[in-house]
């Protein structure tokens, strides 16, 4: 592929060179014609970066040239750079630069990912990262730049070193925020990164983050409360996030604190009735966890009781047509667990069925 | 942590809509359906503010078999996506439990659409170069990305009013194709490279792309994909296997040579989409300007017109789960903090240790007959006058200060009950009149149609004629019931300490 730099690069570190010279022009640009200059030029060695890593140009890079690109891009700071400077480049540009992220993150020699292992020493860019999707939002365009900057962290989750710096920021926790309130592609992502923070790397969430009980409990609240609040979609993702965690065996922290709470039984018997057969099919896998345990706490066994009959009644008709012979098993279990309970007609309003007769 | 909001349970709503500040149904006119899947219905659209004309595709999130975070994947690819021979994505919403994808509109509909409506059903020669050289900029675009539509067909080749072409249906439809699993059923496998199903190796790359594109040129030469008339299943597991397809008839040799390289066995053999753009086949419209197909989409517009030709949605816009006047929950439950926590008792016992009360009637193993459609009212449902608060039986009033009795003996708290109950009476009570009788009269006023009060006066009279027949038999039950209630109330008292 042919380029026809103003400045052609020499060596391959030109290109990051180059490319950091221009990013940080932005901050003194004050017409709309020179901010327009310094985008098309980011644009442009930010594709001969991209085709530079790729091997894309003819002749293919060596390895020593590639390598050299590589440790100008850490000495420079470049993914910093180009973290801060995001917003500014132009649409085209932002693609190449989650691009560039990727292919810097997957780039290993020996062994050893190298730009994993550089980050880990760059807290500031981690930092940055998880703040980035926040600073899309005030700006133009939000949900495009929002997804860009979301994909950015996503990829870097998927590697334990990255993931376990995220556990620690107390960033994450704003994502259950976006999660509940922005558009459709700021709901999904937000809550893809927290699912992809939550699952990827099991051990060091089990043993670094859930282990500590007050992100157990602020976890809690806060799926607690976009399954409660959040959008139809936030909703039944959550849902299925909280009921794939709860399933998971290293995670057992999670589970007990979940199950014993009488305030989590009472939001999953909710979205158990809602109208939505996805919502009323997820909640009940969490639902069933309530009913299974052994040793129900007081509080969360009280309103299983006062609800027996309405439960019963309500289980009757659950999602009948399904065909799943696990699902049918599982809620011929919950059904004989409920009905083994004693049943109530004390003078508390059980007669009430709820949902008004007709008319 | 959610208890303050969950009391009042009105707070609990889908709040999507509000937040974004607007509904799509209040921001777009939906017009006639243009297009239908298995995914969702494409309808015309018209923005009302400015009135743009979009298409908008409807996915009914309850029904669809895909995930919501695929469907969202998808969405970030078409977000990605800007370029003027491929659709444009606008913008998604959600309402009620529909996702709505707004896109750019192309009236033409798609070359499908041309070839079933035009009479010849088949384009010739010139007007496929120029659909696949607009095809190839799509893809080239795309293929730069790293990107595969993964389902390159007529069907996804879209023309706009003033016959320009745009690569379209990729994302939703193109992610969804990437497992074999689906595509079998949609009648895609006639399209699809070898190696996509040959599964060899790292599975396949973009040049899956330019193999479709093959086909399609027959497809657009010919009226159909090759072996359109076999079963798609067989199609499918032969293409590995058989020699490329080749056209038969009189076609030119740039388009027979061009369609060889296209449909290339050897995906590293087969050339990318700049290098089929240099081809002579294509390079050969030097009529550019007048090349598009305008004339063909006028006609079959005017065709479509004639007849009076709709597509049948398959899906409902209207129908709504949350719709306005229903209620958002199937059940409510009852979640009061009773005074129950205050009246403790001495003995505690675990509900682990204490088996619920057997008792010989088979009635209470079953669910409570009662249902959301009972005819009889509800306890303290706004058709009751008079306000019940927690007593509801004026039998049971003294019921939850008797505490004299061990709960934990099963079978002996029975007796211990009755000999409750034959003290109490023998005061001038009569069971029939003051109990049976006064609770049917109170079940006869709860009772909401002239039927439901009609079965209720029929088994009282039923109950006064047992009464007459078996004095004693109202007593006998009065008593019954008490005790079981009596039984059932101390276990509860008892397990929820």
């Amino acid at each position: 592929m042919a380029f026809w730099w103003k400045k052609t690069p020499k060596t391959p570190s030109d290109y990051a060179r180059l490319l950091s010279e221009q990013l940080n022009k932005f901050e003194n640009a004050s017409t709309v014609d020179s901010r327009r200059k310094i985008q098309d030029d980011c644009s442009k060695y930010l594709a001969g970066t991209k085709h530079f890593l790729l091997g894309e140009v003819e002749p293919e890079p060596s390895v020593e040239a590639v390598d050299e690109l590589y440790s100008a891009i850490y000495q420079l700071d470049l993914l910093y750079d180009l973290l801060v400077n995001l917003a500014e480049l132009e649409f085209e540009a932002r693609k190449d630069v989650a691009l560039l992220f990727a292919t810097c993150l997957r780039h290993s020699r020996d062994n050893k990912l190298v730009t994993v292992d550089y980050l880990v020493t760059r807290p500031k860019t981690i930092s940055l990262m998880l703040r980035a999707p926040q600073m899309a939002l005030s700006k133009a365009n939000s949900s495009d730049l929002f997804l860009k900057t979301g994909s950015i962290i996503l990829e870097s989750l998927k590697y334990e070193q990255l993931c376990r710096l995220m556990l620690r920021d107390p960033q994450i926790w704003l994502f259950f925020d976006f999660a509940k309130s922005g558009s459709f592609e700021v709901s999904t992502e937000s809550l893809q990164i927290l699912t992809n923070l939550l699952t990827i790397h099991q051990k060091p969430v089990a043993t670094e983050f859930f282990s500590q009980p007050a992100n157990l409990h602020k976890f809690i609240e806060k799926i607690n409360n976009v399954m409660a609040h959040g959008s139809y979609v936030t909703k039944r993702q959550s849902v299925k996030l909280l009921q794939y965690l709860i399933m998971i065996r290293a995670y057992n922290h999670l589970l007990t604190a979940y199950i014993n709470s009488p305030d989590n039984l009472k939001l999953i018997m909710i979205l158990l009735s809602d109208r939505s057969k996805n919502l009323q099919l997820a909640s009940f896998n969490i639902f069933k966890v309530f009913v299974a345990n052994p040793r129900k706490s007081k509080p969360v066994l009280d309103i299983m009781v006062k609800n027996r009959d309405k439960l019963l009644h309500y289980l009757q008709s659950f999602n009948t047509d399904s065909k799943d012979v696990t699902f049918l098993d599982e809620k011929e279990y919950v059904v004989q667990e409920i009905e083994s309970l004693p049943r109530l007609v004390s003078p508390n309003g059980d007669f009430s069925f709820g949902t008004s007769p007709q008319h | 942590m959610v208890t303050h909001e969950l009391n009042s349970r009105e707070s609990l709503s889908n709040d999507s809509e509000t937040l974004e500040g607007v509904k799509p149904s209040q921001l777009y006119e939906i017009k006639e359906c243009v297009g239908k899947g298995s995914f969702g219905d494409v309808y015309r659209a018209i923005e009302k503010q400015s009135g743009s004309v979009v298409a908008i595709k409807i996915i009914n999130l309850e029904e669809t078999q895909d995930d919501i975070e695929i469907l969202a994947q998808e969405i970030y690819f078409l977000s990605e996506l800007r370029a003027p021979f491929v659709t444009t994505y606008y913008k998604t919403f959600v309402e009620d439990v529909s996702m709505w994808i707004v896109m750019e509109y192309c009236g033409g509909g798609s070359c499908a659409d041309l070839l079933k409506h035009l009479p010849e059903h088949r384009l010739p020669e010139q007007k496929v170069a120029f659909i696949v050289r607009e095809v190839l900029y799509g893809l080239e675009y795309l293929h730069a990305q790293k990107k595969i539509h993964r389902d390159v067909k007529a069907a996804n080749i879209l023309v706009t009013d003033n016959g320009d072409i745009k690569l379209g249906d990729f994302g939703v439809s193109g992610q969804i194709m990437a497992t074999l699993k689906r595509t079998t059923f949609v009648g895609t496998p006639y399209w699809m490279a070898p190696e996509i199903i040959a599964k060899r190796g790292n599975g396949y790359d973009e040049k899956a792309d330019i193999w479709s594109l093959g086909i399609t040129v027959m497809e657009l030469l010919t009226g159909q994909p090759p072996y359109a008339r076999h079963d798609p299943m067989k199609v499918l597991m032969n293409i590995p296997i058989r020699k490329p397809p080749r056209l038969h008839g009189r076609f030119t040799s740039p388009v027979r040579d061009f369609l060889a390289l296209c449909l290339t066995k050897d995906p590293d053999a087969r050339p990318n989409a700049s290098e089929l753009l240099s081809h002579r086949f294509i390079s050969k419209l030097t009529w550019r300007g007048a090349g598009n197909l305008k004339k063909e989409v006028d006609l079959v517009q005017q065709l479509k017109a004639r007849t009076n030709y709709l597509k049948e949605p398959r899906h409902c816009v209207t129908d709504k789960v949350y719709g306005t006047g229903v209620k958002k929950y199937l059940q409510t439950w009852n979640f009061d903090s009773s005074n129950r926590k205050v009246l403790r008792l001495q003995n505690s016992y675990s509900f682990q240790e204490l088996k619920p009360p057997k008792l010989n009637s088979a009635i209470l193993e079953q669910p409570s007959p009662r249902s959301d459609k009972s005819p009889i009212s509800v306890l303290g449902s706004a058709d009751v006058n008079t306000p019940i608060t927690n007593i509801t039986s004026p039998g049971m009033k003294d019921c939850r200060h008797e505490k004299d009795f061990d709960v934990s003996m099963g079978i002996h708290e029975g007796k211990a009950a009755r000999k409750n109950v034959l003290q109490t009476s023998g005061k001038g009570l009569n069971y029939f009149k003051h109990v049976a009788l006064y609770s049917f009269d109170k079940i006869f006023e709860r009772a909401r149609s002239d039927d439901t009060k009609n079965v209720v006066s029929r088994l009282r009279n039923l109950f006064e004629e047992a009464e007459k027949s078996q004095p004693g038999l109202s007593e006998a039950f009065v008593e019954e019931v008490y005790i079981r209630m009596e039984e059932i109330k101390s276990f509860i008292d008892n397990s929820s300490l």
